[in-house]
C-alpha cells in the first residue's frame, strides 16, 4: 500500500505549468520545467502527505482530515462574517472555493488510501 | 502557499478593488448636482502581501479628490446664485462616471473569469486524483 500511495501522491505533485498562472502578467515565457516547488504543489500539507514511509495510515488520514477541517472552519467563519456584513462577498466566494476545494482533494485522496487498503484485504492467502 | 489558491486570492483582490472603484463612480453619480462637491478618483497599485513577497496583488494605492473646476451655470432666479448670478455645481461629469462604472464591471467580470478558470483547473486535478 505504501508503494502504490506515495507514487500516486507523487503524481499529483507534477503539476508544469500552473505555477505560473498567477504571474503570467510579468511577461516572458511559461517555463514548463518540473521545479520544486511544483513538486511540492499538492493541494493540502505536503509535508504531512508525502512524508516519509513510516507515518502510518491512520496518521496520515487523520493529517488529512485536520487540515479540511481547518479550512472547512475557515469559511465557515467568513460566510458568517459575510451575512453579517463583516466581510465583503469577495472573501466569502474565496474561502468557501477554499474549502470546497480542499475537501474534495481530501476525500478524493481518502478514497483511493481506503480502496489501496480494501485491495489489500482481499489478498488471497 | 498553493498556486490555485494564490489565483484565486489575487482573482479576488481585483474583485474588491473594482467594487471599491464603483462604488466611488456611484457616489460621484449621485452628488452630480452637490454644490461644491469635488468627485473622488481612484488610484490601484501593485502589492506584495509580507506572506507572499513574490506575488503580485492588486490594491487601492489611494482616494484622491479631483481639483478641477466646479461646473458654473447662470441661473439669477436660483438661491443659491452668487452676486454675478451664477450658481456653483460639482464638478462631476455623469458621462464618465456611468463609463468608469462600466469599466469596472468588465475588469471584475474579468476577474470573476479568471477565479472561475483557476477553480475549474483545480477541480479537474481533483478530478485525476479521484480516477
Amino acid at each position: 500500500m505504501d508503494l502504490k500511495t506515495s507514487m500516486a501522491l507523487r503524481n499529483y505533485g507534477v503539476n508544469p505549468g500552473m505555477q505560473n498562472l498567477s504571474q503570467r502578467s510579468k511577461g516572458g515565457g511559461i517555463d514548463f520545467s518540473i521545479t520544486k516547488e511544483a513538486q511540492n504543489g499538492f493541494p493540502f500539507k505536503a509535508s504531512e502527505l508525502t512524508a516519509p514511509p513510516k507515518k502510518d495510515f491512520s496518521e496520515v488520514m487523520r493529517a488529512a482530515a485536520v487540515s479540511a477541517l481547518g479550512s472547512l472552519q475557515g469559511a465557515e467563519q467568513t460566510a458568517v462574517a459575510g451575512v453579517t456584513g463583516k466581510a465583503d462577498a469577495q472573501s466569502v466566494a474565496e474561502a468557501m472555493a477554499d474549502a470546497e476545494m480542499t475537501v474534495r482533494a481530501v476525500t478524493a485522496v481518502r478514497d483511493k488510501v481506503v480502496e489501496a487498503y480494501q485491495e489489500i484485504l482481499r489478498m488471497p492467502i | 502557499m498553493d498556486n490555485m489558491k494564490t489565483t484565486m486570492a489575487v482573482a479576488g483582490g481585483a474583485m474588491r478593488a473594482q467594487s471599491l472603484r464603483i462604488r466611488l463612480a456611484s457616489e460621484n453619480l449621485a452628488n452630480a448636482e452637490s454644490p461644491f462637491y469635488q468627485r473622488r478618483t481612484v488610484e490601484f497599485g501593485v502589492t506584495n502581501p509580507p506572506d507572499q513577497r513574490e506575488t503580485d496583488f492588486v490594491a487601492v494605492k489611494k482616494i484622491a479628490r479631483d481639483r478641477a473646476d466646479f461646473s458654473r451655470t447662470y441661473e439669477p432666479t436660483n438661491p443659491l446664485a452668487d452676486a454675478n448670478g451664477y450658481v456653483t455645481g460639482s464638478n462631476v461629469n455623469s458621462l464618465v462616471e456611468v463609463t468608469d462604472a462600466r469599466e469596472a464591471g468588465r475588469s471584475y467580470e474579468a476577474a470573476t473569469g479568471m477565479f472561475e478558470q483557476a477553480k475549474s483547473m483545480y477541480s479537474r486535478i481533483i478530478e485525476m486524483m479521484r480516477s
